[in-house]
C-alpha cells in the first residue's frame, strides 16, 4: 500500500490541469454565454446533457461517494433504497412535479433564491430571514461533510496527513469559489459531471470483474454474513447483502432505524427541500428543458450513488480475498465450515514475541472477525508461554481502521491501479468543486440578498455584495474548522442531519406555497417553526449518536446518550420522523385557522391574473 | 436468488434502481417534444436580473 501513498510530480502535473481546464472554463462562463441565465436571456436551450449533469454534480458530492460509499462498505447493500429514492424522488419526482411549479413562481415573484421564494410566496419578510438564517448557520455543516470526503481520499491516495490535506483542499476550494466559481458555469460543471461518470464506470467495472462477475460477486458477499463485527450484529446487521433485522422495542433492530430513517428516508426526501437545488428549476428555460433533462439525470444519479454503494459493500468481498494478511490468536469459531473466526490480533515484535494490536479507539486489544487462511502455527507471547498464531483476511472497515469515512479511499489506493486513484481523486475534486460552488453562492446569497438586504431594505448595492463575499468566507472557515475539529464517520451523518433539518423545515412550506392556495403565511412560518425547533430538540437530546457528541444530554441526564436511553430504539430514529409529520400538521391546523392569503395575490402566484 | 442477492429487498432496491432509470429514460424520450417550449417575457425578465447578480459578484 505504501507505493501508493505518495505524491508524485506526474500527480501534481495532472492535477494543475485538470484545475487549469476548469478555470478556463469557468473564464469562458465569464466571459460568454455560458451561465443558465445567460441561456435563458439568450433565448437559447442549454444542451439537456449540460442542464441534467449540472444538475446532478451539484446534487452529488464527496459526501455521496465517500460517505456513503463508505456507510454503505459498513451496512450493506440495503443502502440501494437511498440509490432508489434518489433517482426517483431526487429526479423523477423533482423534475416532474416540482421544477415546472418552482420555475414558475419564481419568474412571477421574481425570487432569486430559496429563502426569496418562500417570502415572497408567503408575502413575509420573517419566513425570508428565518429561511435565510437556517442556510447561512447549517449549511457550513454540510460543506464540511463534502470537505472531508475530498480530504480523507487526499491523505489516503497521496500519503499525507489530513491536516495538509485540507489546507490543500480548503484553498483549491477558495480559489475556486471566491473569485470565479460562483456563476453558475453550466460547462464547467458538466466537464466535471464526465469525469465524475468514467471514474465510476471504471470502477465498477474493475470491482465486479475482480470478484468473477456480477451474480458471483454478490454471492461471495452473502457468504460473508457470519464475518458482520459482532457489535453491528447486536444492533441487526445480518450481512451485507441483507437487509437489517426488522422490528421495535429491542436494541438488535436499532440498525433498521438508523439505516432507515437517518440514511434512506432523511436523505432522500431531504432532497427535495434543498435550497442549492431548488433554485436550479428556476434557471431553466421551459417545461420542455427539464423533460428533456431527465433521461440524463436519472442514469447519472444512478452511476454516482448506485456505483458508490454497490462497490462500497463489495469492498468487502475484495479484502476477505486480496486484502492484506492480519495475524492473531483465535478467540472464538464463528463458523468452522467456512474457517470465519473471532481473531485477537497481534504482531510480532524484533525479538520474536508477540504482541496484540492495540485498537486506538479503544485503547483495547485489537478483535477482528477473519478468513482464516492457514493452519496455526505454534509461537510464543510476551510472557514466553505458547499461543497458536493464525493468518487470514478481514472486512473492509477492519483495512478502514474501524472509520467508515475510510472504507472507500482504503479500497481505492488497495484494489485500483495508482493512475486509478489519481482520476479518482480527480473526480472527487470535480465532485467537491461542483457541490461547494453551488453551496457557498447559497451561503452567500442568504447572508447577502435574504438577510442584509431583508433588514436594511438596500437592495443590489455595493454593501450587499461585499456581504455576499464576507458571509462565502465566513462559511468557508466554518466548514474548515468542522472538518478539522470533528473526525471520524461524519461525512454522511452531516449530510443526513442537514438534509433532515432542510426537509423538516421547508418542505411543508415549500409545498404548499407550490400546490395550495389555502395555506396561510402564519401556517408556513408555524410549520417551518416546529420543524426546525423539534429537529433540533431530537438531535440535541434525543438521537443518541448526535446527542451524545454534542452533549448536553449528558449533563442532563447524568451521563447518558439520549433522554429516551432506557427506551430501545427511539434513540436511533432520525428527528425527520418525528418533525416531518408535526411540521406538516402544524402547517394544516394553523392555516385551517387563519386568514388565507389575498385572493389577488395568489391569482398573481399561480397565474390567474 | 436474484443476482446472487439472498435478500429480496435487496435485490428488490437493486433492480428498483434499474426500473426506475429506465422509467425516467422512457419518460423523457416520449416527452421530448410534448411540454411547452416558449419564454415569456416574465422569464426573460427574471434572467436579466439573475444575470445582473451574478455579474456584480
Amino acid at each position: 500500500m505504501l507505493e501508493h501513498a505518495a505524491l508524485g510530480w506526474l500527480d501534481i502535473i495532472v492535477i494543475l490541469s485538470y484545475l487549469m481546464i476548469t478555470a478556463y472554463l469557468g473564464y469562458l462562463g465569464w466571459r460568454g454565454t455560458r451561465s443558465a441565465a445567460d441561456f435563458l436571456v439568450g433565448g437559447r436551450s442549454a444542451h439537456p446533457i449540460i442542464m441534467a449533469v449540472s444538475y446532478g454534480a451539484t446534487f452529488i458530492s464527496t459526501a455521496a461517494i465517500v460517505g456513503f460509499g463508505g456507510v454503505a462498505g459498513l451496512f450493506g447493500m440495503s443502502l440501494l433504497w437511498l440509490t432508489f429514492l434518489n433517482i426517483t424522488v431526487g429526479i423523477l419526482i423533482a423534475f416532474t412535479l416540482l421544477g415546472e411549479p418552482t420555475r414558475r413562481l419564481g419568474h412571477r415573484l421574481g425570487a432569486h433564491t430559496f429563502p426569496e421564494l418562500l417570502g415572497a410566496r408567503y408575502q413575509s419578510k420573517a419566513i425570508q430571514l428565518f429561511a435565510g438564517s437556517l442556510i447561512f448557520l447549517f449549511m457550513p455543516l454540510y460543506s464540511a461533510a463534502v470537505m472531508t470526503g475530498g480530504t480523507v481520499f487526499a491523505a489516503a491516495q497521496f500519503g499525507i496527513d489530513f491536516e495538509v490535506a485540507l489546507l490543500v483542499f480548503a484553498i483549491i476550494t477558495a480559489a475556486y469559489v471566491i473569485p470565479g466559481g460562483l456563476k453558475a458555469v453550466m460547462y464547467t460543471d458538466t466537464f466535471q459531471g464526465l469525469i465524475m461518470v468514467v471514474a465510476m464506470l471504471f470502477l465498477l467495472w474493475v470491482t465486479y470483474s475482480s470478484l468473477g462477475g456480477v451474480t458471483e460477486a454478490h454471492t461471495k458477499l452473502t457468504e460473508l454474513a457470519s464475518l458482520v463485527p459482532p457489535p453491528l450484529q447486536e444492533i441487526g446487521h445480518r450481512g451485507w447483502t441483507a437487509m437489517p433485522a426488522f422490528g421495535w422495542g429491542d436494541k438488535s433492530y436499532d440498525l433498521w432505524w438508523t439505516v432507515i430513517t437517518a440514511i434512506i428516508l432523511g436523505v432522500g426526501i431531504g432532497v427535495l427541500a434543498q435550497p442549492q437545488l431548488m433554485v436550479r428549476f428556476m434557471t431553466v428555460r421551459s417545461r420542455r428543458e427539464l423533460d428533456r433533462a431527465v433521461p440524463i439525470g436519472v442514469f447519472f444519479i444512478l452511476l454516482m450513488t448506485g456505483i458508490p454503494f454497490t462497490v462500497g459493500s463489495l469492498s468487502n468481498a475484495w479484502f476477505i480475498e486480496n486484502g492484506a494478511i492480519f495475524k492473531g490468536q483465535v478467540i472464538k469459531e464463528i463458523d468452522p465450515q467456512q474457517h470465519h473466526a473471532l481473531v485477537a490480533l497481534m504482531k510480532q515484535s524484533p525479538a520474536g514475541h508477540w504482541t496484540p494490536i492495540i485498537n486506538a479507539k479503544t485503547n483495547k486489544p485489537a478483535v477482528a472477525p477473519l478468513l482464516i487462511s492457514t493452519n496455526p502455527i505454534i509461537a510464543q507471547d510476551i510472557n514466553g508461554r505458547s499461543i497458536e498464531i493464525v493468518t487470514g483476511r478481514a472486512p473492509a472497515i477492519v483495512y478502514a481502521k474501524g472509520d467508515a469515512d475510510q472504507i472507500i479511499p482504503t479500497f481505492i489506493t488497495a484494489a485500483m491501479p495508482r493512475w486509478f486513484g489519481l482520476v479518482f481523486f480527480l473526480a472527487l475534486l470535480a465532485a467537491a468543486m461542483s457541490t461547494m460552488s453551488s453551496q457557498f453562492h447559497t451561503i452567500g446569497t442568504a447572508a447577502g440578498r435574504d438577510l442584509y438586504e431583508r433588514l436594511t431594505g438596500k437592495h443590489h448595492t455595493e454593501p450587499s455584495i461585499l456581504v455576499m463575499r464576507i458571509a462565502i468566507v465566513i462559511g468557508l472557515l466554518i466548514a474548515v474548522t468542522i472538518s478539522y475539529t470533528v473526525r471520524g464517520e461524519v461525512i454522511a451523518r452531516f449530510t443526513a442531519i442537514f438534509f433532515g433539518l432542510c426537509a423538516a423545515t421547508f418542505l411543508p412550506a415549500y409545498f404548499g406555497g407550490l400546490f395550495s392556495r389555502r395555506v396561510t403565511r402564519a401556517g408556513a412560518l408555524a410549520s417551518m417553526t416546529v420543524g426546525l425547533c423539534v429537529s433540533l430538540f431530537w438531535l440535541l437530546l434525543i438521537k443518541a449518536k448526535e446527542a451524545s457528541a454534542i452533549g448536553l444530554v449528558q449533563i442532563i441526564t447524568d451521563g447518558k446518550p439520549s433522554l429516551l436511553a432506557d427506551y430501545p430504539n427511539w434513540s436511533s430514529v432520525d428527528p425527520i420522523i418525528i418533525a416531518l409529520p408535526l411540521a406538516l400538521l402544524t402547517l394544516i391546523t394553523v392555516s385551517a385557522f387563519t386568514r388565507p392569503p389575498e385572493a389577488a395575490h395568489l391569482d398573481h402566484c399561480f397565474n390567474r391574473e | 436468488m436474484l443476482f446472487g442477492l439472498a435478500d429480496p429487498f435487496v435485490a428488490a432496491a437493486y433492480l428498483g434502481c434499474m426500473l426506475m432509470t429506465l422509467v425516467g429514460l422512457i419518460y423523457g424520450l416520449l416527452r421530448r417534444y410534448t411540454a411547452s417550449d416558449d419564454i415569456t417575457a416574465l422569464d426573460r425578465q427574471w434572467a436579466l436580473k439573475e444575470q445582473e447578480v451574478e455579474n456584480e459578484l
